[in-house]
């Protein structure tokens, strides 16, 4: 039996994603907040809306901070408070964390959560420089360490011990970039072929260009509530049932396994607890694949598969639209791209689509229940959201 | 005002010229610096060793072990009372590694360059650390160019390493590096 509702997403908005030039990051947002509010007609924004939480990684990229109040501002939603989350690539999971524990304390019936980051208009190197700011500054950052290289460290120690192959990788890209085909708001609506991923130029070896996410503008957002005032707001709700979240160190180089992220694991299994649900109940799920090797070691800390099987699950077709269980139907981080602060709330868009049928034509037939896994840093944080059908 | 017009001083990106040229924006552009300045407070101790005296200091706790790097408190029982112990000569072996193709600005003229998570002695946690094939950096490029066309993927993992320190030592981890001694290996790399 799945768990009983913790709160339930009434609406969800996302900005178009992809290299958005000549705007900021409050515009994006107000871009994604618009869509939520005409998704939901009985909902009077500024009236019925009491808080707002929003996931935002750097303020580098814009030199500015104090994300809270002025993406509220932008979505006119001034004068409630407004909290600005950071916790790396799992901002937004953890404002949509902080927004469960809102509504479920009591403090407002209905509360915003989202993310929001502009990073294209940055160079490449600039932005490498300011997304290594999630991993430890005196041991990795001062040697020059990229998340590319980061995740490389864990795919060479996954090909060491399992045998996992670059083409298994690769076939991670072919994989989310056929999904993003059919999202027109991805970042990348084109095919790859195993040629290209594999021949695509080195970043970090083995991670190829095309291995590595986007950088992308891009903003969501999602409004909760209590689930029984749920159907007050729409006839199709989407209830979360299970959240899961958890800490490792902030150096991978302090841990004893390079080949599993042990918080998305113990994320994965307190959400799985709380929801009553277990992995092969899943029908469908959008998981952290910022990199080939992340997708894969996800599987297998989901439980999706046994350890080391990562690889053949993907190979196999398990996880593509028309498998098993489809895992990133919206194109993954691969291809709709990854805007750092709003990736949690936008994968968790995405299920709002598939649970409640709007996901057109990478719909999932019959989708009862999705999971969303959002990994912050190399792991320093993970997240997990379980999501049934309302 | 015409900010097409306005004279820039210091890094100007090129994507802020291109997006200048349009016609409906207005951009703008300061060259702002962010200076790091930080502090190390109790490991300070391990980077003046690295440093001044090419020493690799690694903290004890006397119930759970040594820790590299170094911990001013037990990550697992919070004990202030570490022991710090001379870790220069101990045993040392890649566990993990990559080659960056790509850095952040900083480090962007210094690519390719292996980054290692090294084991040293017992140590509970291992050292991230720049891995050299050659002390020369263009002998460096080729032998990891080499290495990286055959696709052997894995094989610097498990490999033996000495620590080597810079003359020139700036106070961060990279006063420190890694020398694969493997003779095997490094045969196998030559031209």
């Amino acid at each position: 039996m799945v768990g009983k509702p913790l709160v339930s997403i009434i609406s969800a908005g996302l900005s178009k994603f992809g290299r958005i030039e000549g705007v900021y990051a409050r515009e994006l947002f107000a871009e994604a907040a618009r869509e939520a509010f005409e998704k939901c007609p009985n909902l009077e924004p500024k009236k019925d809306i009491k808080a707002l939480f929003v996931g935002q990684m750097g303020e580098s990229y814009e030199h500015q901070g104090h994300t809270g109040p002025t993406v509220s501002d932008w979505a006119g939603l001034t004068p409630i408070p407004a909290t600005r989350v950071e916790n790396a690539c799992s901002s937004s999971a953890v404002a949509l964390r902080c927004g469960v524990f809102a509504v479920l304390s009591g403090l407002g019936d209905v509360v915003m959560v989202g993310g929001v980051e502009k990073m294209t208009h940055r160079s490449t190197a600039d932005v490498t420089e300011y997304l290594a700011m999630a991993s430890d500054f005196p041991y990795e950052q001062w040697h020059g360490m990229t998340f590319p290289g980061l995740f490389a460290l864990v795919a060479t120690a996954h090909m060491h011990r399992y045998g996992t192959t670059e083409e298994q990788m690769a076939r991670v890209a072919v994989k989310n970039h056929h999904h993003g085909v059919l999202n027109p708001k991805a970042h990348m609506q084109k095919e790859v072929t195993l040629e290209q991923v594999l021949a695509s130029r080195v970043v970090a070896w083995p991670l190829k260009l095309f291995d590595c996410s986007l950088i992308t503008d891009g903003a969501s957002c999602l409004i909760l509530t209590k689930p029984e005032l749920a159907r007050k707001f729409t006839d199709t709700p989407v209830h979360i049932v299970g959240s899961g979240q958890a800490s490792d160190t902030i150096g991978l180089y302090e841990r004893e396994d390079f080949t599993t992220l042990n918080a998305g694991k113990l994320a994965g299994k307190e959400a799985y607890k709380m929801a009553g649900v277990k992995p092969k109940d899943i029908d469908v799920a959008e998981v952290h694949d910022c990199f080939t090797i992340a997708e894969i070691v996800a599987y297998e800390d989901l439980g999706f598969c046994d350890p080391g099987k990562g690889g053949s699950l993907v190979e196999d077709g398990v996880t593509a639209l028309g498998g098993k269980l489809p895992v990133n139907t919206s194109g993954g981080l691969k291809a709709k791209g990854h805007p750092v602060g709003a990736t949690g709330t936008a994968q968790a868009y995405e299920i709002y689509l598939q649970l409640t049928g709007q996901a057109e034509k990478r719909q999932v037939d019959g989708a009862e229940i999705g999971l969303a896994h959002n990994i912050g840093g190399l792991g320093g944080t993970g997240t997990v959201h379980v999501f049934r059908r309302g | 005002m015409d900010t097409n017009k306005i004279k820039l001083k210091g890094i100007v990106p090129p994507e802020s010229k291109r997006l200048m040229g349009h016609p409906e924006l207005v951009v703008s552009v300061r060259d702002y610096t962010t200076y790091q300045f930080k502090a190390y407070g109790k490991t300070s101790r391990y980077f003046r060793a690295l440093a001044e005296k090419h020493k690799i200091y690694a903290t004890r706790c006397k119930k759970h072990g040594v820790f590299l790097p170094p911990r001013p408190y037990c990550p697992d029982c919070q004990s202030p009372d570490m022991e710090w112990v001379d870790y220069t000569n101990q045993p040392a072996h890649v566990k993990t590694s990559s080659i960056c193709n790509f850095a952040g600005r900083a480090f962007l003229d210094e690519t390719p360059f292996i980054l290692g998570f090294i084991q040293i002695g017992e140590a509970k946690t291992v050292m991230s650390s720049v891995v050299k094939l050659s002390e020369d950096q263009t002998e460096n490029t080729r032998m990891l160019n080499k290495l990286m066309s055959e696709r052997r993927y894995f094989e610097l993992n498990g490999l033996k390493v000495e620590p080597r320190f810079t003359e020139k030592p700036m106070y961060t981890v990279r006063d420190l590096w890694f020398q694969v001694v493997d003779k095997k290996f490094l045969d196998s790399l030559k031209e």
